[in-house]
């Protein structure tokens, strides 16, 4: 069954239409692309997903309940994680903290409890940093715990926006342009972690420009072009897809 | 000798004082909330505290517990409207707030003693219920920085959207930053009232929200450090040549463009992250070095 459903959603913009009745769902353990030339909705269609837009019609569900009216910080307390395509770390923060604070919904400590400083609360923050420096053992940035996060490389501010989504324990992550300013190689062994991430039950959705990446790693592939679905199916379908070469390198000149 | 002791002593209660009033000033700054109503809270706080004691005869820690209570209910009520509005336009509604108390407490005569104040307070406070006060303060700021409270706060600061996806109700964490600001006002407003005999009106005007403002610009925004340092600095600098006492609010207009000019971040908080970055390039010189023994084994 698929965790996420997206059911005929729609957002304009006064008289544009970003989005144009779009299906589509991601499944645990599943890795699915969402592709398209520049403008095509991408991004917009993540805003929908997890709130900070809302949507002009349709429906989002996530294992069945309706979350198409809820307020983003709620969406993402019911799992829904994502990264930014202009990454967006706290750049006064160190690399640490930028993860600490992913670990929000975790403390359910009271915020009394908190005031006075009690032992309890000591205790839960000991794990949370523990499991802060459990990721970043797990994507080897373990020596760039006290950096500033503004002074790491694109590739790493990357990946710590990725442990820092992964800190809320989500169902569903989806990642804008992970692989944005990254090698072939670094894009490679990241490709390595989304596919061990879906491995532990994640839905994922990557949106991606490196077609590399993307044709080897997603199961399942929604190509975008101004605002309108226009091919869904495996890799190699979507890739022979006439309509697909055609949003992407133009039509046939007469 | 007994004199400069004594002469000593009132501006280490001033300051202490101004201590109080920075940390209200800063719990909203630090969760990205542009109020400036902390004279305003201040004020109410010390009203009430005043009023309490000097017309139901209500014992100074009873005064100063109410006078808390109502700093924290009018700063809740306060966020609600608030909430809608966000940067330049939370300070302006909340330069109307000071506004709309100290015409209150002008205009309100039968209540407030107009703009006679209200005076003949018994003294109840000095330097020890000062330092104490604060110090309790500053010991519950800390222990709320350092956990989810704190993280949220410099989270909503830095960026309201990725707080948002982190599952943080920006909402209720601003509410949480008024109310907290608003206890902290209505406690020094009763320290005020306790310590000074009297209360008046200006005191808790235009002139105290800029100098309450700079002390935390001065200071720093993140670390509780911050506004404590702005207190102090800007408290003694008067002190230390006539010439400083005497263009005070020249000296203090310069050093705030100064401050936003080389140090955005303020005094405390600049030297955190120089002091985190010097740490990150030996880190990184670390790991360079490993990589190089690694590639060459």
């Amino acid at each position: 069954m698929a965790r996420l459903n997206l059911d005929g959603v729609s957002r304009s913009f006064g008289g544009v239409q970003a989005v144009k009745d779009l299906s589509m769902s991601a499944s645990p353990g599943r890795i699915v692309g969402l592709i398209g030339p520049n403008g095509a909705g991408k991004t917009t269609v993540v805003n929908l997903i997890t709130g900070l837009l809302k949507l002009s019609t349709g429906r989002i569900r996530l294992d069945g309940t309706d979350i198409s009216e809820l307020p983003p910080h709620a969406i993402a307390r019911m799992g829904v994680a994502r990264t930014f395509q202009d990454i967006r770390l706290l750049k006064e923060a160190s690399v640490l903290d930028n993860i600490v604070v992913g670990f929000h919904t975790s403390d359910k400590t009271s915020v009394l409890a908190q005031a006075i400083g009690s032992p309890g609360v000591r205790q839960v923050r000991r794990t949370i940093v523990g499991r802060a420096r459990a990721l970043l053992d797990e994507f080897g940035m373990a020596g760039y715990a006290d950096f500033l996060a503004g002074e790491l490389s694109y590739g790493h501010q990357r990946r710590v926006e990725i442990m820092r989504a992964l800190a809320l324990e989500p169902n569903v992550l989806l990642l804008d342009e992970p692989a944005a300013g990254m090698n072939d190689v670094e894009a490679a062994e990241l490709g390595v972690v989304f596919r061990r991430l879906a491995g532990r039950g994640l839905a994922l959705v990557v949106i991606e420009h490196n077609m590399r990446l993307v044709m080897s790693l997603c199961d399942e592939l929604y190509v975008l072009a101004s605002g309108e679905l226009i091919s869904h199916g495996a890799p190699a379908q979507v890739q022979s897809d006439p309509r697909v070469v055609e949003a992407y390198l133009g039509g046939e000149v007469c | 000798m007994i004199e400069w002791l004594a002469s000593y002593q009132s501006l280490v209660d001033l300051i202490l004082l101004d201590c109080g009033l920075a940390l209200s000033q800063f719990v909203v700054l630090r969760a990205g909330v542009f109020s400036v109503a902390t004279p305003g809270l201040a004020s109410i706080g010390a009203y009430t505290a005043a009023i309490l004691t000097l017309r139901m005869g209500v014992p100074a820690a009873a005064g100063t517990l109410a006078a808390m209570l109502a700093g924290t209910a009018a700063a809740l009520l306060l966020s609600i409207p608030l909430s809608r509005l966000r940067g330049v336009f939370q300070a302006i509604a909340t330069v109307a707030m000071v506004q709309i108390v100290l015409s209150i407490a002008l205009y309100a005569t039968a209540i407030t003693g107009g703009a006679n104040g209200l005076n003949g307070i018994p003294k109840q406070v000095g330097t020890l219920q000062l330092l104490l006060v604060i110090g309790l303060i500053v010991y519950v700021l800390v222990c709320l920085g350092r956990s989810r409270v704190g993280y949220a706060f410099d989270a909503m600061r830095q960026d309201e959207t990725v707080a948002t996806s982190l599952g943080i109700s920006v909402a209720r964490y601003q509410a949480l930053a008024f109310a907290l600001s608003g206890a902290i006002a209505g406690l020094t407003g009763a320290l005020m009232a306790y310590h000074n005999y009297s209360v008046v009106p200006e005191e808790f005007g235009f002139g105290m929200l800029i100098t309450v403002l700079a002390y935390v610009v001065l200071g720093g925004r993140h670390s509780v450090l911050g506004p404590l340092v702005g207190a102090f600095t800007l408290g003694i600098l008067p002190e230390l040549a006539r010439p400083l006492a005497d263009n005070r609010l020249i000296v203090h207009g310069a050093l705030l463009m100064l401050v936003i000019i080389y140090l955005p971040h303020g005094i405390v908080d600049s030297l955190w992250i120089a002091y985190r970055r010097r740490l990150g390039r030996s880190a990184q010189s670390i790991i360079a070095t490993k990589d190089i023994a690694d590639g060459a084994a």
